[in-house]
Formats: structure tokens, sequence, C-alpha cells
């Protein structure tokens, strides 16, 4: 396995082009930055990233890898992403369980996979495939839902415990998804969060959601709700602190609002620790 | 399976297909299987809003969504790093909005400008390298000495349009509307020769006169510098090559 090492237990900023050239001209302190991968292939973001990455730690979160994809990776995609983890040096690699690519056409979305032993066979080979260019173990993300398909027979916390264990693999926990797919299709979120393998998350994430009708959307462009804090506080409690982040990926507020979240996560995670140490 | 019924969800997102049955059958499943068909939409038209800034600002937003999503299911993006995505989109613009004629040359100014920001890094071949200042040195004379050929910096792109769409690109991104309506007066006139590329300021957009736009195009196509260069003119261009890094390396044929 290569690559730098595992993040602390602390919070970092999910960083967006917007925020570039402010990033590498700041002092503040950042403990790591969080980009999505497919941002940073080419162009001046790419160049920036490694700019970057000579002063902070970062973590690549990919959303183009289409693990759940019944036709496997597209190496191509996966060469040029692995030749940017060369590049970067990423202490954390992530992607989602979710599918966007069939028929080479990718289809720009993070798209539910049902649950069941076909799937879960799909997907651990291709979380294998990948974490063998990487030469490294990835995370990989709970989605928001808004569907349950009736294909699922493997409840999702035991679809990701058995990836986990046949692949080794980590599981990035996204308190914000299970708020928004436990309202969704009426589950209790704490019962949810409960039944993901504890032994294997490695980071959080949150993000704001936005109510439509009856429904929970995924949105990401707002600030976190009070019931995904108050989910964070108690996976801290009973998984404890992981590295963390919000993340913004629309209305893309001033890295100074963003810098604040930081912090705001942060002192979540301090208190957790404190409570810990109590 | 899982292979069909990823074809189906497909179906449904870019061709309007009915939601995949086994999905249909859920209490309300067709509305919030909707939210992905949405969500597809929005990331494929804000991705060609990236990559043709200026095409859609001349357009505005009515219609642009629709305009991408016809666009989608004909050329759905082919690999998920969306910045590569967009090629064709000029012709399908022209094809669904035929007035006025010089939206087909602003996207293909736009979809020129994209590509050289997202190409591959490589060095540039200028007149301060000791290459570039022979290349110069030996230009009166017909060119080098042994058949040289330069290799085009993998961001160069050279166009040549029906319509003077420059000057609207850059007053259409600086979203000054009487600058844009200023500059769309001008649009018919004439057409233009263009080299566009990246460079370390950023994306250049260079007006090229008729025997220079040649001249690039020959090199760049692979002609030898001894066969390509004629007279001082010729040399001129070429110092404007250099001194923009048009070209990246110079091997011998």
């Amino acid at each position: 396995m290569s690559g730098q090492g595992p993040i602390p237990a602390v919070a970092g900023l999910g960083l967006r082009f917007a925020h570039l050239g402010e990033v590498i001209a700041t002092t503040a302190a950042i403990p790591f930055v969080e980009v999505h991968g497919e941002n940073h292939l080419s162009g001046p973001a790419g160049v920036a990233l490694e700019v970057i990455r000579q002063d902070r730690a970062v973590s690549l979160h990919c959303v183009g890898l289409s693990l759940g994809s019944a036709q496997g990776i597209d190496d191509s995609h996966l060469q040029r992403l692995t030749e940017l983890a060369r590049r970067v040096e990423p202490a954390l690699v992530s992607e989602h369980l979710a599918w966007n690519a069939v028929d080479h056409a990718h289809l720009a979305d993070l798209l539910p996979l049902p649950l069941n032993r076909e799937s879960l066979d799909v997907v651990c080979r291709n979380v294998e495939r990948v974490q063998e260019a990487f030469g490294r173990a990835i995370l990989v993300e709970n989605p928001a839902t808004y569907v349950q398909l009736p294909q699922s027979d493997i409840p999702e916390g035991a679809f990701m415990a058995e990836l986990c264990r046949r692949t080794g693999c980590g599981m990035l926990c996204d308190i914000a998804n299970i708020v928004v797919a436990a309202h969704n299709h009426g589950w209790d979120p704490r019962a949810h969060l409960a039944s993901f393998p504890a032994w294997a998350i490695g980071e959080y994430h949150l993000a704001g959601h936005e109510r439509a009708g009856d429904l929970l959307i995924d949105t990401h462009d707002r600030d976190i709700g009070a019931a995904t804090w108050a989910l964070f506080d108690a996976a801290l409690a009973s998984i404890g602190p992981r590295p963390a982040l919000a993340e913004r990926d629309r209305a893309i507020p001033s890295l100074a609002e963003m810098l604040a979240e930081m912090a705001l996560v942060q002192t979540h995670l301090d208190r957790a620790e404190e409570r810990r140490a109590a | 399976m899982l292979l069909e019924f990823q074809r189906d969800v497909a179906a449904f997102l870019l061709h309007q297909a009915p939601p995949p049955a086994a999905v249909g059958r859920a209490p309300g499943a067709a509305i919030r299987f909707g939210i992905y068909r949405n969500n597809v939409a929005g990331n494929i038209a804000g991705a060609l809003s990236g990559a043709y800034p200026s095409l859609h600002r001349a357009l505005g937003d009515a219609g642009w969504r629709e305009l991408a999503a016809g666009f989608a299911a004909a050329s759905p993006p082919a690999e998920a790093d969306l910045h590569r995505y967009g090629e064709g989109f000029a012709q399908h613009v022209a094809r669904a909005l035929p007035a006025p004629p010089w939206l087909c040359d602003l996207a293909r100014l736009d979809w020129a400008s994209s590509c050289a920001l997202h190409a591959p890094d490589a060095p540039a071949l200028t007149c301060q390298t000791p290459v570039g200042a022979m290349l110069l040195e030996a230009a009166p004379r017909g060119g080098a000495t042994a058949p040289v050929v330069l290799r085009p910096h993998p961001s160069l792109r050279l166009l040549a349009l029906g319509h003077r769409v420059r000057a609207l690109r850059e007053a259409l991104l600086g979203e000054d509307d009487a600058d844009a309506l200023a500059a769309s007066r001008d649009v018919a006139s004439a057409g233009e020769r263009l080299a566009v590329l990246r460079g370390s300021g950023g994306i250049t957009v260079l007006a090229l006169a008729p025997a220079a736009f040649r001249l690039a195009t020959r090199l760049a196509g692979g002609l030898a510098v001894t066969q390509a260069l004629a007279g001082e003119e010729h040399r001129a261009a070429l110092k404007l090559f250099l001194e923009h890094g048009f070209f990246s390396t110079a091997e011998v044929a």
C-alpha cells in the first residue's frame, strides 16, 4: 500500500474550484482538503491541487468510478484517477455505493443500486479492481436514496458490512445521507446508523438538504440541518471521532464561511473527544 | 438482471422512457425516480454550460436545459470526466436553432477554449529556447537547414470561422449587455481565423491574418519548417507563434 498515512480525527475543508486560489494563498489552518477527483484530472484545477498538496493533506473523493456497474470499471477513467493519486498522494480515497455508467454512457448522478447478492458480487469485484489500481484500501460512502428498489433483499448496513469484510475497504459514513434516506423510507436514523459496520468507518460527511413535499433531497447547497448535527453527535458518541467535513456542491459560500463551517465540525469533534476522555 | 435494470434506468434518464418496470410498481416510485432524472438533466446542463459559457449567456437559461437534454439523448457523456463532455454540441445547436447563424461559431469558439483549458500540459517552444531562436534565425533563409517538424502544443486549436465572434464572446463573458449588443452588430460582417491556446496566464484567443493562419495550419499538420516557410511575412508569423507557445517541440523529420 502506498500514499500518505491516514488523517487524524479532525475537520477538513470540502475544497471547490472557486476557492482554489484563496486556499493556495491562505495561511489559515486547514488540516486537510477533500476534492472530487474528477474535477482535478486536467487543466488549472489539476495544477492547483498539486500546489495545495505541498502544504496540506488531500482526500480524493471520487464520483465517477461507478462501483455498482454490472459491466465493471472504466479502466481509462480509473487510470486517470490513479495518475492523479500518484501526483498528490492522497491520505484518503473514497467513492459511493452507487452506479452511473452503462453501455459507455455516463449518467452524471449517483444512481441507486438494488441491494442483493448479485449487486454485492458486482460491487466487491469493482472495489477490488479499484483498490488494486490505487494500491490501497478505499472508503465507500452510503448514498442518499429516494427509492427502495423491489429487487433489494439485503439491508444497506448488512450490505456495507459484507462489502467491507470481503474487500477490506472501509466506509465513509455520510450522516446527512442517513438523515435523507431514513426520512424518505421511514427508517429510524439512529437504528440505521447503528446497522453500519462501525469498525470500518474511516470518515464522516455532513451536508445540508432540501425538503420537497414529503421528501428530503440531498442538495449540498445550504447549512447543515439540526437533525444531521444531532445524528453526527450520536455517531461520535457510539462510533467515535473520525476525519469529517461539511460538503458544499452548489450555492458555494465564501471561503471564510466554509472555514467557519469547518470549525463548527471541529467543535463537535472536540466535544466528543472531551466526553470520551471524561 | 442488474445490467438489464441499469439499461432500463439509462433509457428512463436519457430518452424519457417509462421508469424501469420493477421501480414503477413501488408506491410513488415514478415520482421519486424522477429526482434522478432531474439531477442528471441538471448536471449535464451544468457541464455543457461550463464548456459553452458564452453560448449559454447568449441563449439565456430559458431552453438551455432542453437543448442540453436533446444533445444528451443523442450523445450522452461517454466518461465520468464531464470537463471533456460536449464535443458536437455546436452542430446540435446549429440544427436545433438555425438562427442567428453565428451561434454555431460562438459554440465552436467556446469548445476550442474548453479543450485548450483541459488539454495536457507540455513545455512551450519559445523565442527564448535555443531551438526556437535557431528556427527564427533560419527563417529568412527559407527555414532551418534540416527538415524540422514542429509538434503543436496540446492546447492549440486553430479555427476558421464564418462570423466575427471573438469580440462578442469576450463581451458575453464580461456580462456587460451593452458591450455584447455592440459586438453582436459586428458579428456577421466577416469571418475570422483564430488560434486558441493555454498559456501561463490562462486561455489566449489570437486573431490571425490569412497567411499566418495557413502557415500555422501547415506547421501544426506536420509540414516541415523548410517546406512551410517562405519570406519575411512568414518569419513574423513564426515569431508570433513562438511568442505565444503554439508549439512544444521541434523534431528532425
